[in-house]
């Protein structure tokens, strides 16, 4: 176990910072919000935190709280634009703001250090700090899961003017999505800075929001296992194309071209679709027999 | 006694005059009827009462609350709820789900204590369920309550979406077709359950084609032809009226 995990130790550090970024996507995805501004936001958490850290001797943990707050006022004052949007337009216009931000950082050389980044970040994260966070992101959306905020967000996903029918103040909650995404993808942009020793604009560009996005898309956008599954695959998946060498690209294509293909819910979901399913007839057959009602009402509560 | 009026209301959409000038009151605790041919502008009443159309003219008040302009979430929270002609449910939900959103405008915890899975929201959502789950049972639905709503029959979704309607107890409820696709003996069911929803104090507009069961229930009926008002009073006259029995039945026919 130990001796896995010394070996595949910056496998699994990337690992758990895909998965936090994975969240991020999938909380606005689930939403009904088609935002792919993930990348954006994690570019402004981490140059916030390495500006802080490098230039002005910030300690660390303040550094990442002020990373989350730009994390929350982007996306916050993005929000009021995006609410008005709906579908394919959403990601067009958080596509240009990835781009914006990225273009930002390499005009204002000064200040960000253009198109070299910073470097010098001290490397204080190691896989301990980047699993506790992964793991408050998960209770987080767990609890949404479990409560009132997620029922809403799935009611905005699936036809928002029934959720407004329903007296749902649906601009606030797409709002509330959207900086919960925010907020997520900031911090974990923040840690991956406190852990690669430099960063720059290209750390953040187009293939950084195909990468988030293919997390949620291969592992599915629905359910908590959704993004751990997807970033599983896109962390294992290299290694096993490597012997491929130049071919690994072309691998790494087909198998996602086949996951869409035949499992359009993403493999995670699928997982615990399968497991409902199978729980839901386990259910009826015992309920095919005679019980007393009060079983029913039991099946209802721990569901 | 609270009710819902609506004065001199219009909708135009450009030159076609949807809704043309209507008065009409809903009044708590009774079921008030709105029939009238296809195309006649029912929907519309209801769309225009719940905001989702903006009035030409006109105002809908709640009590001495002017609604006219509220948006669609703010109009539901004064304590009007609707189903929708063409029943919209969250296809991919459970059946019980689909009616534990629709306590929403009742919850009490909020958006913190959700996020942090507070025992509060916790105990809350436990108990939507529970109480959602009874009102599975007022409907005859509970067997199909671990479903995907989407799977159910027609006649069935249609209870689901009631029961959604009337789960956060709202002033005034509006049923856009709530029997269609249902038999003699469902519709009668449904019938039971709209008179003692009425007996607690709810308003009932009960939008309709079928004109027996239109009759059999409301205590006021208003009947609706290419937008405008042409009778309204109790079912037995209304339905002898000729006017009435020309627009549904065209002509010289003799009534049903």
């Amino acid at each position: 176990m130990m001796s896995f995990y010394y070996a595949n130790q910056p496998l699994i550090d990337f690992f758990l910072l895909a998965v936090g970024l994975g969240y991020s996507q999938q909380l606005a995805l689930r939403a009904g919000v088609f935002s792919i501004a993930t990348a954006g936001f994690s570019a402004l958490g981490a140059y916030a935190t390495a500006i802080l850290v490098t230039r002005h001797g910030v300690p660390v943990p303040f550094a990442i709280m002020i990373a989350a707050f730009v994390g929350i006022a982007a996306s916050y004052i993005l929000s009021v634009p995006l609410a008005r949007l709906r579908g394919a337009f959403q990601a067009i216009a958080t596509l240009a703001f990835v781009q914006v931000v990225i273009a930002l950082l390499l005009y204002f050389e000064a200040f960000t250090g253009g198109a070299i980044g910073i470097s010098g970040i001290p490397r204080v994260m190691n896989t301990g700090w980047l699993l506790l966070a992964v793991l408050v992101t998960i209770y987080v959306i767990w609890s949404i899961n479990r409560t009132s905020v997620g029922r809403v967000f799935s009611a905005l996903r699936q036809d928002d003017s029934v959720a407004a029918s329903l007296g749902i103040p649906i601009k606030n909650y797409y709002a509330l999505a959207f900086v919960l995404s925010g907020v997520i993808g900031a911090v974990f942009g923040s840690l991956r800075s406190l852990y690669v020793f430099n960063i720059e604009p290209i750390d953040f560009g187009f293939h950084a929001m195909v990468a988030s996005l293919t997390v949620v898309v291969l592992g599915g956008r629905n359910t908590l296992l959704g993004p751990i599954a997807g970033a599983l695959i896109m962390a294992v998946l290299p290694e096993l194309a490597r012997p491929l060498a130049e071919n690994r690209g072309i691998v790494n294509g087909a198998i996602l071209i086949l996951v869409i293909t035949f499992l359009p819910n993403g493999v995670g979901d699928e997982l615990v679709y399968w497991f409902r399913r199978r729980m839901r007839r386990r259910n009826q057959t015992t309920a095919l027999t005679p019980q007393p009602h009060k079983e029913d009402k039991h099946v209802i509560a721990t569901d | 006694m609270s009710s819902l009026r609506i004065e001199g209301a219009c909708k135009y959409f450009g030159g076609l005059k949807a809704v043309d000038g209507i008065n009409m009151t809903v009044p708590s605790g009774r079921i008030t009827g709105l029939i009238g041919p296809n195309g006649a502008g029912k929907s519309t009443v209801v769309n225009m009462i719940s905001g989702v159309y903006s009035l030409t003219h006109g105002e809908v008040w709640l009590d001495d609350q002017q609604i006219t302009r509220l948006h669609v979430d703010q109009v539901a929270r004064c304590g009007i709820a609707r189903t929708f002609q063409n029943i919209r449910l969250l296809p991919e939900e459970s059946v019980l789900d689909n009616v534990v959103i629709g306590f929403f405008r009742k919850q009490q915890t909020g958006v913190i204590s959700s996020l942090l899975g507070l025992p509060a929201a916790l105990a809350e959502t436990r108990r939507l369920r529970e109480q959602a789950w009874e009102l599975l049972g007022r409907f005859g639905i509970q067997e199909y309550a671990d479903l995907d709503a989407g799977s159910l029959p027609y006649g069935h979704q249609r209870r689901v979406e009631m029961a959604r309607s009337i789960a956060a107890s709202p002033r005034i409820v509006m049923l856009d077709e709530p029997v269609a696709g249902m038999n003699e003996v469902e519709s009668a069911e449904m019938a039971e359950i709209f008179e003692s929803l009425a007996k607690s104090g709810m308003g009932l507009l009960l939008i309709e084609h079928n004109v027996a069961f239109v009759s059999r229930l409301c205590s006021h009926v208003y009947v609706l032809d290419s937008g405008r008002m042409i009778a309204e009073g109790a079912p037995e006259t209304v339905t002898r009226d000729p006017k009435v029995i020309e627009a549904y039945i065209g002509g010289k026919a003799h009534a049903a």
